[in-house]
């Protein structure tokens, strides 16, 4: 393996944990906009009741 | 701290730029607790025993120095780098909250002004400004949609807050005055944990970067879209930035004038709505202000951003005018028109970073966009001096009813045509303002994500 395919194989590999931990804040912050948009929609439904 | 610069964040090979969008909202989720502030206002209130005007002051300074250390701070901001200025902001926002919370302990209000308005104040700024011009790098081809869904997380932000706030003072404490301290150092955990996660995940993209099979527009093909850049110190001196300033001005002020007033608002033209429906009413309201953001701002890469605040002042001044007269005979008709105005505030705050990006270019958005949002702290004293200085003016004459309203959404009407003719006199930037063109990095311009060896 060349010295620039060692390279790039190793800043491939140092990357993924930041593509788990950036897909895992997705799901966080989906949740928390799911949660408050819920929450919202729950509470504007008094309107129409 | 080497980990905070700017060299650091640099994004690997072949990353997706559709990972860096949750740094920005777990950012602007946290600091959109802003607006769920009035959640604390009663228990406040009974906590120091003093009048209204003294406990809305925590907001208002928290506002006004989101202006002030968004103008000041984008330089640095964009010399620094997001990461440090998100792990800035992280430290403001938390320590705001502590140092709030021991003001309460002590029953000392001023600790609590220091700590929440102008600690967390300084948080807020730089905060709301710290991803912006990343985005605008990673989306060139779809700013509006980039921008739209980072200052959606604004306006999420208190949505979250709001219940939230109001289940950890229930579940803390039977008396919400108690629960106030566990309530604020639960909050100031939860978003040291999120702004910091946002911080350690946000990426930059390589220099030369730019979108898979995107090129920029050919010069000529849209005359308002820059092919140039323009630093803040010459952007402040030209037209363009003030018509912009009194567009936002105008805008924020127009949505104010509904939100400050929604839920008494809606009691008085129709009787019969009680307060659990006005209440229902507002959470509709904060629907409309957070879709808007996304919505509008999104359209707005295909509209193109003059035509876009054109619809949010030309339009939003239609619709004022109409529920100034048609406003009081359904109810229906009313909820409408009320719910377009404010997603038109709402979009009016995701767009103005794109509008930005169109004229002065990328290289310094983020410090341009931190100078105008004093027009959000100058609207944000306005608009509610308008409103409830009218409200006042007109209850002290014995006016009831939607009669009271009617001088304030006719002179909201007036502010809108104000900043619909600013946004009219808008034109491309004259040449003599744009910096020098430097030449190509020596890198070729690289396809998705590839970066250097930085990570």
């Amino acid at each position: 393996m060349s010295d620039a395919q060692t390279t790039t194989t190793a800043s491939s590999a140092g990357a993924a944990p930041i593509r788990v931990m950036a897909l895992a804040l997705w799901v966080v912050v989906g949740s928390l906009l799911a949660y408050g948009i819920a929450q919202t929609v729950i509470k504007a439904s008094a309107l129409f009741a | 701290m080497r980990v905070l610069d700017k060299s650091r964040t640099v994004a690997p090979r072949g990353y997706n730029r559709w990972l860096v969008p949750p740094a920005a909202l777990a950012v602007h989720l946290s600091i959109g607790q802003v607006y769920a502030f009035s959640v604390f206002k009663n228990p406040l209130l009974d906590r120091f025993g003093t009048s209204h005007t003294s406990i809305a002051v925590i907001f208002s300074m928290a506002i006004v120095m989101l202006g002030l250390s968004a103008a000041f701070g984008g330089k640095w901001m964009e010399r620094n780098g997001p990461r440090k200025a998100m792990a800035l902001a992280t430290v403001c926002w938390v320590t705001g909250f502590l140092v709030a919370s021991l003001g309460v302990t002590l029953g000392q209000l001023w600790i609590v002004y220091v700590g929440y308005g102008l600690i967390g104040g300084i948080g807020l700024g730089i905060g709301y400004i710290s991803p912006v011009s990343t985005l605008i790098k990673w989306f060139p081809d779809r700013p509006g949609l980039a921008t739209g869904l980072a200052i959606m997380g604004f306006g999420g932000g208190a949505l979250v807050a709001s219940p939230l706030t109001a289940k950890l003072l229930e579940t803390y404490a039977a008396d919400p005055t108690d629960a106030i301290v566990p309530t604020m150092l639960t909050l100031a955990a939860v978003y040291a944990v999120l702004m910091t996660c946002g911080a350690v995940t946000i990426r930059v993209p390589a220099p030369g970067w730019r979108p898979e099979g995107w090129t920029p527009p050919a010069p000529g093909k849209n005359a308002m879209q820059s092919h140039a850049n323009v630093r803040v110190g010459n952007a402040v001196r030209t037209p363009q930035f003030y018509l912009l300033w009194v567009v936002l001005f105008t805008n924020v002020t127009a949505g104010i004038g509904i939100l400050e007033q929604a839920s008494p608002m809606i009691q008085d033209f129709f009787p019969a709505v009680t307060a659990a429906t006005a209440a229902g009413f507002v959470g509709l309201l904060s629907l409309a202000n957070m879709g808007g953001r996304f919505g509008w701002s999104t359209i707005s890469d295909k509209m193109g951003r003059k035509r876009t605040y054109i619809m949010y002042l030309g339009v939003g001044a239609l619709l004022y005018g109409t529920l100034a007269a048609l406003g009081s005979a359904v109810v229906g008709l009313f909820v409408a028109l009320t719910f377009v105005i404010v997603s038109f505030y709402g979009g009016g705050f995701a767009t103005i970073p794109a509008y930005l990006k169109d004229l002065f270019g990328e290289l310094e958005v983020g410090a341009i966009h931190g100078r105008l949002l004093t027009a959000w702290s100058a609207a944000g004293i306005a608009g509610p001096l308008i409103v409830n200085g009218i409200a006042d003016a007109r209850s002290a004459q014995g006016v009831t009813g939607a009669a009271l309203y009617l001088p304030s959404l006719v002179t909201m009407c007036g502010v809108l045509v104000v900043g619909f003719v600013a946004n009219m006199l808008v034109r491309p930037v004259s040449s003599r303002f744009h910096e020098p063109e430097t030449p190509a990095p020596h890198a070729e311009p690289v396809a998705v994500g590839a970066a250097t060896e930085e990570s």
